[in-house]
């Protein structure tokens, strides 16, 4: 299955990083949506169909948990899963994050096979086939 | 070397490997060559229950430029912006610092890492920060590169 995919980051270095990751698991990502925070992410999210969400935290206007919060209290993007791509290293916050409603956790640096699994894990593996 | 500084240079080294296929070492200060026309120096601050501090890097214009064609997955003969530049040295010691963080103090305290600054400095600006005892020398793919950390604990 096609997947639609949003990458929210205020740094183009790091949505073009997770672009190129996604390519290099050899997912099939028919269409990759950007956003630079978290308002412009929910904008993109009323507008198309988007299968997972690869999400920083600290990003200016709307920060990651907020824009969590707010896909939380709307029926529909709460569906839409989150998985956050930070630095962060503290375990303490990282279960925060997954009691927010947080899917799953990357930590920068990252490895193409990371985001594969993460997607494989949250999305199923039999869904989507492999782009060879 | 203190403890402090291998866990810097270890995740220096790790980053720029895994981030931009680009390869470390520590080095001595003597070591590197002259110093470059023009580089980035880059400073990102953390505070913390258990610490505060600050983690900087500076490094040639050059690699800053060759950091960002790697990070940005760009081909042969494809340019990158002095925005872009800056974009990818902004990015990279936020993922230092987080890896820094760890290494120094754990998988438990919570960090807050402010919005890394970036400026232009000279060569004789390279050159006094070379000679600060507070730096530390690397070699990244033969460019030469200075760091330094303050990790103040708070209790």
């Amino acid at each position: 299955m096609p997947l639609s995919v949003l990458l929210v980051d205020d740094s183009k270095t790091v949505r073009s990083v997770i672009a190129k990751a996604l390519r290099l698991a050899q997912l099939p990502v028919h269409e990759v949506y950007e956003a630079s925070n978290g308002q412009e992410a929910l904008d993109v999210l009323e507008e198309h169909w988007i299968d997972i969400v690869f999400a920083d935290i600290n990003m200016p206007v709307m920060n990651g948990i907020e824009m969590v919060d707010r896909m939380n209290a709307d029926g529909l993007m709460k569906t839409v899963p989150v998985v956050v791509v930070s630095t962060e290293g503290s375990q303490t916050r990282i279960e925060e994050l997954r009691r927010k409603g947080v899917r799953d956790y990357v930590r920068k640096p990252f490895a193409p096979e990371e985001i594969r699994e993460v997607v494989d894990k949250i999305l199923g593996a039999p869904n989507h086939d492999r782009t060879e | 070397m203190t403890e402090l500084n291998e866990h810097m240079i270890e995740a220096i080294c790790d980053v720029l490997e895994k981030l931009a296929f680009m390869f470390g070492e520590n080095a001595e200060k003597e070591e590197l060559s002259e110093p470059p026309e023009q580089a980035f120096q880059g400073e990102i601050e953390f505070t913390g229950d258990v610490a505060n501090g600050n983690f900087g890097l500076i490094v040639p214009e050059s690699m800053c430029r060759e950091l960002a064609v790697n990070m940005l997955g760009k081909g042969p003969g494809e340019e990158v912006t002095p925005d872009d530049s800056k974009d990818a040295i902004q990015e990279t010691l936020n993922v230092i610092c987080g890896q820094l963080l760890t290494r120094a103090a754990g998988d438990q305290p919570v960090f807050n890492l402010s919005v890394p600054k970036v400026e232009v400095i000279s060569g004789q600006q390279w050159n006094a920060l070379a000679q600060d005892e507070k730096t530390s020398a690397l070699l990244i793919d033969d460019y030469p590169v200075l760091a330094y950390c303050k990790f103040e604990r708070t209790n």
